[in-house]
């Protein structure tokens, strides 16, 4: 094999991955609506702040996108409006291995034809400014982003090993579903913070826990990672998105944020114990006190719960 | 091998069976594809480990600095990596769907990764492999054990069926700190206070993950497969060969128990290494963990 062959491969393994596995709708204006909105989503981390209007308002996503999530439902809409999100960060992808030699020099230009046969020109359209746009330029120098071929291959896996049921799922409910059923996730986490606070050895069935693992696991890629948290997948797109969104006070991303800022403050001040029989529990414990088991207040996050509540050192009342 | 330079030796192809449309079948089953000229000898099998992901956990090991001669043996080899929920899968069900798929990919290469829309992965994209490593870490090596386990006895049930000795039983076993002897006493204790990622560890204790049970010491799992294996007695049977283990632990471990079965070979240890880090091969600083997969012994 030449090098030329194996370039013609991994273009077509891409293809295979990340395009053709997206199936468009039958109807035009639903593949228009959907563009529309992903297009919307992007442009929160490509338009300069200062240019944006009030990206918390939910209203701000496209109107012909809200009418069908609002109406009939639609099979598939919410699973393929995140795969053409995340082909988005796929193409940056592909862009950053042509610079590393590892696809082709044209084969950025070869997918972008083809996504401009296969979809709506709207969405095509995004691509092209995606990849010309100031704020692109910026995101392809970030320093997180793949810089040699060992890298794009590392970068690869982790974008693959993030893209899991949970992690889709937050980023559905992030961005694409109706503010009622957001309010009901939203309200599932507020209740688990309330049951924390009232059971230290908190266990969830099955179904429960599956319930909230989007706000756990599944969201770890999209925010950046701190020093002691290694699970993120720095630089790529959505992420920039989820940066501008945690910035809008209340948005979804901020109340979101805000949720995991309390959480990890529970583990900071939890001791895993180890119960009797087979269980392992979390037990909270006074920060400085090291293992002494104590029944004590401990401090939440400083924005307090997911809307505005009081500090949750109060440890009464949760205020939804 | 033509290609030079930064251009990795291998390549990667994200082959996904779409759980949208498969719910039993492999979710997140990366294959990566060697494009060498000679003959692609092997599959190599990657299994994770608790909190582990499919890629992430082997990041390292596409690494490999394929000018040195002794790895060669990378190239002839295509890398296929499992991809399981490792807090909310059970051991049986995530073994059981290794045993049912393992024939989609060995021993004939998988067809849809040796073509793509007229482009082929190497020139010679037919010849079947001829060996089959499998690689497991923590979680992972009990997974594996389990599905080579039920294999053996199904194929010692039917008779011992030459024409259908099962594709496992092909094997040679590989693993890097195996939970097969259950965590340590302060295991899953340390397990989780080791996780850098905060949400996972709360995740898994929320939920009571699956995984905590099977590997409690004694658990019936546990149990069931040391008694299965060494019932089946793979040092005296050579066409049960996949069943005898190779280990290299992690010294000092800090969250599995570090014994083997009496049927395995005789063991291996890494000074310095602990659980987590005892499968990440560094360039330059630490290759047993290539050495140990490709012959089973360190350097």
């Amino acid at each position: 094999m030449n090098i030329a062959e194996i370039h013609r491969y991994r273009l077509a393994a891409f293809h295979a991955e990340s395009v053709d596995s997206i199936t468009p709708f039958d109807n035009q204006s639903v593949n228009d609506a959907i563009a529309e909105a992903v297009a919307y989503i992007a442009a929160t981390a490509l338009i300069p702040r200062h240019e944006r209007t009030q990206l918390a308002d939910y209203k701000s996503l496209p109107q012909n996108y809200r009418s069908l999530v609002t109406g009939a439902r639609i099979p598939r809409l919410l699973e393929e409006t995140n795969n053409l999100l995340f082909l988005l960060d796929d193409v940056l992808l592909l862009e950053a291995g042509t610079r590393v030699g590892y696809y082709a020099e044209d084969s950025t230009r070869i997918v972008l034809d083809s996504i401009a046969k296969r979809f709506p020109e709207k969405f095509a359209q995004l691509v092209e400014q995606l990849l010309s746009g100031s704020e692109f330029l910026s995101l392809r120098n970030d320093r997180r982003r793949p810089q040699e071929g060992g890298d794009l291959i590392s970068f690869q896996a982790r974008w693959h090993d993030a893209k899991t049921a949970d992690f889709r799922t937050c980023v559905q409910l992030l961005f694409f579903v109706i503010e009622k059923t957001w309010s009901e996730r939203r309200q599932e986490l507020d209740d688990l913070l309330n049951r924390l606070d009232a059971d230290p050895l908190l266990t969830l069935e099955r179904d429960e826990a599956d319930r909230i693992s989007w706000a756990l696991t599944g969201a770890t890629p999209l925010f950046r990672s701190s020093p002691e948290e290694t699970g993120g997948l720095d630089g790529t797109l959505i992420q920039h998105v989820v940066d501008r969104w945690e910035a809008e006070t209340e948005s979804r991303v901020d109340q979101l944020s805000r949720f995991r800022g309390w959480m990890r403050e529970y583990a900071r001040n939890a001791r895993i114990d180890q119960a009797p029989g087979m269980n392992i529990r979390l037990v909270r414990f006074a920060a400085g006190e090291s293992d002494e088991e104590q029944d004590v207040e401990f401090e939440g996050p400083p924005a307090g719960r997911l809307r505005g509540g009081p500090r949750i050192g109060g440890r009464t009342q949760h205020p939804n | 091998m033509a290609t030079t330079g930064a251009t990795p030796k291998v390549t990667y192809v994200a082959f996904e069976s779409h759980s949208k449309r498969e719910p039993d079948g492999p979710n997140g089953w990366p294959f990566y594809v060697s494009h060498y000229d000679g003959h692609v000898k092997r599959l190599v099998v990657f299994v994770h480990g608790f909190r582990g992901k499919a890629l992430d956990t082997w990041l390292d090991f596409p690494k490999v600095d394929t000018a040195l001669p002794e790895n060669q043996w990378w190239l002839e080899s295509d890398w296929l990596f499992v991809g399981y929920e490792s807090t909310k899968e059970t051991v049986t069900g995530v073994a059981n769907r290794i045993t049912r798929e393992m024939p989609r990919f060995f021993p004939q290469p998988l067809p849809a990764a040796m073509d793509i829309s007229g482009a082929p992965a190497r020139q010679n994209v037919t010849d079947p492999y001829t060996e089959l490593v499998l690689v497991g870490h923590s979680l992972g090596g009990v997974i594996l054990r389990r599905a080579l386990c039920d294999a053996a006895q199904e194929w010692l049930d039917d008779g011992r069926p030459d024409e259908n000795r099962p594709v496992l039983l092909h094997a040679t076993t590989r693993l890097f700190s195996s939970a097969c002897g259950g965590f340590s006493p302060s295991g899953r204790l340390g397990l989780l206070r080791s996780t850098p990622v905060w949400d996972r560890a709360i995740d898994a204790v929320l939920r009571q993950s699956p995984a905590y049970v099977d590997l409690q010491p004694g658990s019936l799992v546990l149990e069931q497969l040391r008694s299965r294996t060494i019932a089946m007695a793979p040092d005296k049977d050579p066409q049960l060969e996949a069943l005898r283990a190779r280990i290299l632990w992690a010294n000092p471990d800090g969250v599995v128990t570090t014994e083997r079965y009496a049927t395995d070979y005789v063991d291996l240890s890494q000074d310095g290494k602990h659980h987590i880090s005892i499968c990440k091969p560094k360039k330059g600083t630490y290759h047993e963990p290539w050495t140990f997969v490709r012959t089973g012994r360190t350097s």
